[in-house]
């Protein structure tokens, strides 16, 4: 099978989570709903990467526990091959949703923010290409890219953030989420369908990763300084704009970018830090579709996985065309019951598998005995 | 007059006119079969020498067509007074004195074969012909290798055996300075044509018994000649293998030149990046080596193949090490700045200056107004047009001899850019811009890499000016994907950046000294790595 795995560090599977985690987090999270309830957005965007963290620990744990080298080989272990199939089927589905999430919502923002007199397919077809060409080179060229620019695009945000400090108020981050950890909990949870499967899709390459443990370690850095970075993003976005304002916001970092006004050789630098969140947009876009492609041949035994990769990228691209055209509502279902069709079956895998194994071992061990 | 009018629109052709296309395989089909058709390689001549001398000399007549080409010299003498023999080689590939000297009067002298007995091939070789590295043979596609190759062959009447002596002797080119890779510190000699100098030039700085040299064919009809240099028990034996293996497989007419060794042996042949490093300079190619590098070296190319090369390889200088630490890193970080430039800055000022005038400030778009107020072109098409000049110039200036050379540039620099200003034929600004290019361009150390900059620029422009930003980080990032995705001889093209292998050595800024003692992780030697 080629299934472009290639071999994978942990330096480049911690960068490509970050990348991941920060693009789903920053830009597919922030809605309007989810300002409503006053400002609570720096717990609750951290909050569904921690959830999705504590989801990877248990899996990674269960995998190694059970001897399983990947997360389709667990789910069968734990369930058996039906409904493995089924959860492969449900990974591939979400995979694929997310990076239909993230490329919509960076085509929107690049039309709407940039290309505004232009149409939208035009900038669809400048970045789904993209997003379908690296993905075609496979998982290894994917974490390649990713560790070129993660570190550039972590030192840019927090630049950016650091950048309009002197508008900073602290009175702003008011009222003080006390009252409402209910909700921000109930947010931090629907968040999980934008940070679990890019945990999942890294334990489902675990082979690639060159093992669970290795695995374990790039999605345990990468999502620890993806919360980091994220937390402090949400931070500065609600030190800078009221709840009330940030409810009717499109793209609220990008409006905090746009404070960057200083009289210098480059006047704004908005557009410029756009697109460089467009370049993370594009990789994990790719490492998306990538993961959508590669659960879909690993499970049901296609040759290449290249075929797969270039499919799932013309239907994302005729996604795109029907959302633009306001047919398509079938992605707001993800959105809406995304984090219980993740959390509910895999936690579920990740206990059975680790109560298998437990019993395995003692009934391996009676045996040795008799 | 008319008939040559009607027959010019009836597309016909004169009596007796030469048609090269006319072959005596007919006309081929519509979608061309040449590959199935292609005449077979000539099959290799098993034969052995034969005893009667007036034998071999007619097949080597046949052989060499000896009728037409004079080049071979058949040279009829009696060994030691007794045994009729015939000595071959080619004029002008082989040393006439030696020959005369070491073959013709020794064994011309009378008693030589005294106390002959045996093999009389063997016995001559070791006791008439004083000649240093000689052998005996059977085979008779070694005999014809060995005469086109400037080795003379002595044929010995009932012996049916030849004896090869290495009289190789003809003109070549003596060690100069490089021409690409000049530097101010460090050795002022470089390669030439003749591959054994240019083994010996390595040699002279690798004092080191592991250094192998392997000579082999290089895979041309042509009979080309290759060394494959590396460090036996050093260099990775899976590299070398997968060197030779590819060096095997070559199946062309020509090998001429290395840069059709190195496209006839990459794996990625579209790539705009080398694959492979060349260079002129021997003491480069011994740095490599000790770092468990393979080199090749082809009989007649002035250039030694380095393989693996990644992206870090091909940005270094070889005056990189010869300079202090400071030194060196401001150097190589100036040097990749240049590179940055180089590729990006046109595309970027076109997409500011065309499509978010937004993120420049005031003074800055009025200086670009200002400048382009008389201008006609569109500012695309003005920036295309001068990086197209650019490269004009700096082709013109390489095609011909040295002082013209640097007169087109000075022409083509200062005198047509400022006419072309006045002209409004194009901005101030965007001159500048290109001129900045140029100068970044030529900081990269390699050709090739610097022709890849060049296509990178051009495309990444092209995309500037259709979607502005966009188009740059788009393109931009599928160029990084391709790079990502680029191995040379199995060694990742990013490495050891991307991905991460055990490395202290700094990639941009230069290491201490001491880390050049251990080879590179990433050329996974058999010795201790970094």
């Amino acid at each position: 099978m080629k299934l472009c795995q290639g071999r994978v560090g942990k330096q480049e599977g911690a960068n490509l989570i970050g990348i991941a985690l920060v693009s789903s987090a920053l830009f597919v999270l922030d809605i309007a709903e989810a300002y409503q309830y006053g400002n609570g957005t720096y717990v609750s965007f951290p909050g569904a990467i921690f959830l999705a963290l504590v989801l990877f620990l248990l899996l990674a744990g269960a995998m190694r526990a059970s001897g399983q080298k990947d997360l389709l080989a667990l789910m069968d272990f734990a369930f058996g091959k039906f409904v493995g199939n089924i959860l492969s089927a449900l990974i591939c589905v979400l995979l694929f949703a997310n990076a239909h999430f993230l490329v919509s919502r960076f085509t929107t923002m690049v039309h709407a923010l940039v290309f505004m007199k232009a149409t939208l397919f035009p900038v669809i077809l400048w970045i789904v290409p993209v997003v379908i060409y690296i993905a075609f080179h496979g998982f290894e060229c994917i974490a390649r890219i990713a560790k070129c620019f993660g570190v550039i695009l972590g030192v840019c945000l927090l630049f950016s953030l650091l950048f309009p400090i002197d508008g900073y108020e602290a009175y702003r981050l008011f009222p003080l989420p006390l009252n409402h950890w209910d909700t921000i909990a109930a947010d931090a949870f629907t968040g999980t369908f934008a940070t679990i499967p890019a945990m999942l899709a890294l334990l489902c390459m675990a082979q690639g990763m060159q093992g669970v443990q290795s695995a374990k370690k790039a999605g345990v850095i990468g999502a620890v300084i993806s919360i980091g970075l994220v937390a402090a993003a949400q931070i500065a976005i609600g030190m800078t704009f009221t709840y009330t304002e940030l409810q009717n916001m499109f793209v609220p970092l990008y409006r905090l970018n746009l404070k960057l006004i200083q009289e210098s050789y480059f006047f704004r630098l908005d557009k410029m830090l756009l697109f460089l969140w467009l370049i993370g947009a594009l990789i994990a876009g790719a490492y998306y579709l990538y993961g959508a492609g590669f659960v879909f041949c690993r499970r049901w035994s296609r040759y290449d996985v290249r075929p797969a990769v270039i499919a799932a990228g013309i239907i994302l691209l005729c996604c795109l065309t029907v959302e633009h055209m306001k047919q398509l509502q079938a992605f707001q279902v993800v959105r809406q019951y995304g984090s219980w069709l993740l959390v509910i079956p895999f936690t579920a895998a990740a206990a059975v598998a680790l109560v298998k194994s437990h019993f395995l071992k003692k009934k391996g061990q009676t045996d040795e005995k008799a | 007059m008319l008939d040559q009018i009607i027959r010019f629109f009836r597309f016909g052709r004169q009596d007796g006119e030469f048609e090269l296309l006319e072959t005596e395989r007919g006309i081929p089909e519509f979608w061309g079969d040449a590959r199935e058709e292609a005449p077979l390689p000539e099959q290799e001549d098993t034969r052995k020498v034969c005893k009667s001398l007036a034998e071999n000399e007619e097949r080597l007549r046949i052989s060499f067509r000896a009728d037409i080409n004079p080049d071979l010299i058949l040279r009829p003498f009696t060994l030691g007074g007794k045994i009729p023999a015939f000595l071959a080689y080619l004029n002008g590939m082989a040393d006439t004195d030696q020959v005369s000297d070491f073959i013709l009067r020794d064994g011309m002298r009378p008693g030589c074969l005294d106390h002959a007995r045996g093999d009389l091939a063997r016995y001559t070789m070791e006791n008439v012909f004083t000649m240093g590295e000689a052998e005996t043979t059977e085979a008779w596609a070694d005999v014809k290798q060995a005469v086109m190759e400037g080795r003379s062959a002595v044929f010995i009447e009932t012996c049916g055996q030849a004896v090869l002596m290495d009289t190789r002797g003809f003109e070549h080119r003596s060690v100069t300075e490089p021409q690409a890779e000049k530097v101010v510190h460090g050795p002022q000699e470089a390669f030439v044509e003749n591959l054994r100098t240019n083994i010996t030039l390595l040699r002279r700085i690798l004092h080191t018994e592991d250094l192998v040299c392997e000579m082999r064919g290089a895979g041309g009809d042509n009979g080309i000649r290759i060394a494959i240099l590396y460090r036996e028990g050093i260099t990775n034996i899976t590299l070398v293998e997968e060197v030779k293996r590819r060096l095997a497989q070559i199946d062309t007419r020509t090998v001429i030149g290395m840069g059709v060794l190195e496209q006839l042996t990459e794996e990625h042949s579209l790539s705009p990046f080398p694959q492979v490093l060349q260079t002129e300079r021997p003491d480069r190619s011994a740095a490599l080596l000790m770092q468990g590098h393979v080199v090749v070296l082809l009989d007649g190319s002035p250039f030694a193949s380095v393989m693996p090369a990644t992206l870090f390889t091909l940005m270094t200088s070889p005056e990189d090490v010869y300079m202090r630490r400071p030194q060196g890193s401001t150097i190589r970080i100036v040097r990749y700045i240049g590179a940055m430039i180089s590729i990006l800055l046109p595309a970027f000022f076109l997409a500011l200056a065309l499509y978010h005038q937004g993120l420049l400030s005031t003074e800055v778009l009025t200086t670009v107004i200002a400048s382009r107020k008389m201008v006609f072109a569109p500012i695309g098409a003005e920036m295309i047009f001068l990086l197209v000049v650019f490269q004009l110039i700096r082709e013109a200036g390489m095609r011909v001899p040295g002082n013209i050379g640097q007169a087109i540039g000075i022409i083509g620099g200062l005198i047509l850019g400022q006419a072309a200003v006045a002209a409004n034929l194009v901005s101030s600004v965007v001159l500048i811009v290109v001129a900045l290019t140029g100068l970044g361009n030529f900081c990269i150390p390699d050709y090739s890499t610097q022709l890849a900059a060049a296509f990178f620029r051009l495309t990444l422009t092209i995309a500037a000016w259709i979607g502005g930003l966009l188009g740059v980080i788009c393109l931009m990032t599928v160029f990084l994907a391709w790079m990502a995705s680029l191995k040379s001889y199995g060694v990742p093209f990013l490495a050891p950046f991307s991905p991460k292998a055990h490395s202290q050595k700094p990639m941009i800024l230069r290491g201490r000294l001491t880390m050049h003692q251990q080879a590179e992780d990433i050329m996974n030697t058999q010795e201790e790595t970094l």
